[in-house]
């Protein structure tokens, strides 16, 4: 959490995240040089290494673009996610890999400068088979090295979250530069069509995740509209589960109403952290606990634990027939408002 | 995440749908579409002149069967080497040489090999009065990939 900075906040579920895609990584290169060298002898090992680190990184962004919604499909997906940034700089170590060497293969035997002759070798841009798409994919990897420099919980404090998460949503830039840099290049000079099927599955798998969690996320930003005395009705009681939340979108932004211990809390749904879904997650030793990424904040106040700063706006709420009402104007972040009781009437048919 | 990030999120989701698809589908229709013409001249005179052939043997080029083949005029004028690879060459950046000696620096360069394209190429005058031989190269890699010598003067002289 945010009381200090570190390099790396290591724990033992980082060791085993990063461990398993380093291990992953090696073994991906190991193969595709082994398969490459059984099936295809010609290529020096320059070019199999071109190819393997490229393929490598390809395939590394296409995994990071699909976390994302994986997770708001399917809660089962969330411990990818909980180090996506981690996987998110290993793509760009991996592409910059790709680059250097590409560059050292193919620009650096004349003499004109590395950077410039990639810029200026191929000025072919009436073509489409010979369009220059080298620098589509120099672009691409500036975007992930930008990423890859601010992806510390340092940027993430110090732009704020909504700041930080719109700039890396650059990402999808850099996802489009990829494809069109693979497309205008080793599609034109590779022809065999398992490479066209293989990026049209990556292609469909990023796109037909993202519409589909794009399409759910729409619908539960649905307004609640009953409004009873400057208070939205946003469920009743028994809607939600013991220690968990019922998330409702009121006056433009989702609110999470926690149940636990015979009371209930209502708190902003956005971790201040990354923003992510407080409502889906749980109420662990008595804190509300982000499913992303473990932080933690009081239900009643909305405030992290200390020594950490963090906190969230409040709702005033009351109990009215067993229904929850809402107040939809927030309080300034940690104010503590009272939770309210509710008698308990019959058990909970809906516990999880 | 914030309302504002999910709209934005959705709409580059669908900014990607309308034009990532359609830019793969344009690029991959085009490599068909588009031939690539090689600007390179073959000086070689009319080929059905060439009726006497001198050499016609098979080498291997980074483990391709290369068909070489060197024919003359009636007057033994004109030389020209053919090289027919059986299958493409997977090294992109083949240069091939005359030259007496064993390195391509003092070569003359007769043009450029690529893929399982058949070409031909004049040979200098000076190749039918001194032995030398063809030296195929790697511009990007700065090696030799493939040399064997190329002695006419004997073929020249007895036909």
């Amino acid at each position: 959490m945010a009381n200090q900075y570190q390099a790396v906040g290591w724990n033992r579920q980082k060791r085993i995240y990063d461990l398993t895609v380093v291990g992953g990584l090696f073994a991906y290169i190991a193969a595709f040089v082994g398969v490459s060298a059984t099936l295809d002898p010609a290529p020096t090992i320059e070019t199999v290494l071109i190819r393997a680190t490229g393929t490598a990184a390809l395939l590394l962004l296409h995994v990071v673009l699909i976390i994302g919604p994986l997770c708001r499909l399917n809660s089962k997906f969330l411990p990818l996610l909980y180090n996506r940034r981690h996987l998110g700089v290993t793509t760009f170590m991996v592409g910059l890999a790709h680059g250097v060497l590409t560059t050292i293969q193919f620009h650096t035997f004349g003499d004109v400068n590395p950077l410039v002759s990639i810029l200026t070798a191929n000025l072919r841009i009436d073509s489409i088979s010979q369009f220059p798409f080298q620098p589509l994919g120099l672009a691409a990897l500036l975007i992930l090295f930008f990423m890859a420099a601010t992806s510390h919980d340092f940027w993430l404090a110090n732009l704020t979250a909504p700041i930080w998460k719109a700039m890396h949503m650059s990402v999808y830039i850099a996802y489009a530069l990829l494809i069109s840099h693979v497309a205008l290049g080793v599609l034109q000079a590779e022809t065999h069509p398992s490479l066209v099927v293989t990026l049209g599955v990556g292609l469909l798998t990023v796109l037909g995740l993202h519409a589909a969690a794009g399409i759910r996320e729409r619908s539960l930003d649905i307004e609640q509209d009953t409004i009873v005395e400057d208070h939205v009705d946003v469920c009743a009681v028994d809607d939600i589960a013991e220690k968990q939340a019922h998330i409702a979108t009121i006056a433009g932004e989702r609110v999470a109403v926690f149940k636990y211990d015979g009371k209930i809390s209502c708190i902003s749904n956005v971790c201040q952290h990354q923003n992510g879904p407080l409502g889906e997650g749980r109420i662990i030793d008595g804190y509300i606990t982000c499913p992303w990424h473990g932080y933690q904040y009081e239900p009643d106040s909305g405030r992290a634990p200390a020594p950490f700063t963090e906190c969230l706006p409040t709702f005033n709420l009351k109990i009215v027939d067993g229904r929850v009402h809402v107040n939809p104007k927030p309080n300034p972040p940690g104010t503590r408002v009272e939770p309210v009781a509710f008698a308990v009437s019959e058990p909970n048919i809906h516990g999880r | 995440m914030i309302r504002r990030l999910r709209r934005a999120h959705l709409a580059a989701t669908i900014g990607l749908i309308a034009f990532v698809p359609a830019l793969v589908f344009t690029a991959v229709s085009a490599r068909s579409a588009e031939t690539v013409v090689d600007p390179t001249p073959l000086p070689v005179g009319d080929p059905a002149s060439l009726a006497i052939t001198l050499v016609d043997t098979m080498h291997t080029i980074n483990g391709v069967n290369i068909l070489t083949t060197v024919t003359t005029d009636q007057e033994r004028q004109r030389l020209v080497l053919e090289l027919a690879p059986e299958r493409a060459l997977r090294l992109p950046d083949l240069l091939v040489y005359w030259s007496t000696g064993t390195t391509v620096d003092t070569g003359d360069l007769l043009g450029s090999l690529r893929g399982a394209q058949h070409v031909a190429f004049a040979l200098p005058s000076e190749a039918a009065e001194q032995d030398g031989q063809i030296i195929v190269y790697s511009l990007g890699h700065r090696e030799v990939v493939s040399a064997f010598p190329l002695a006419l003067r004997s073929s020249m002289g007895s036909r």
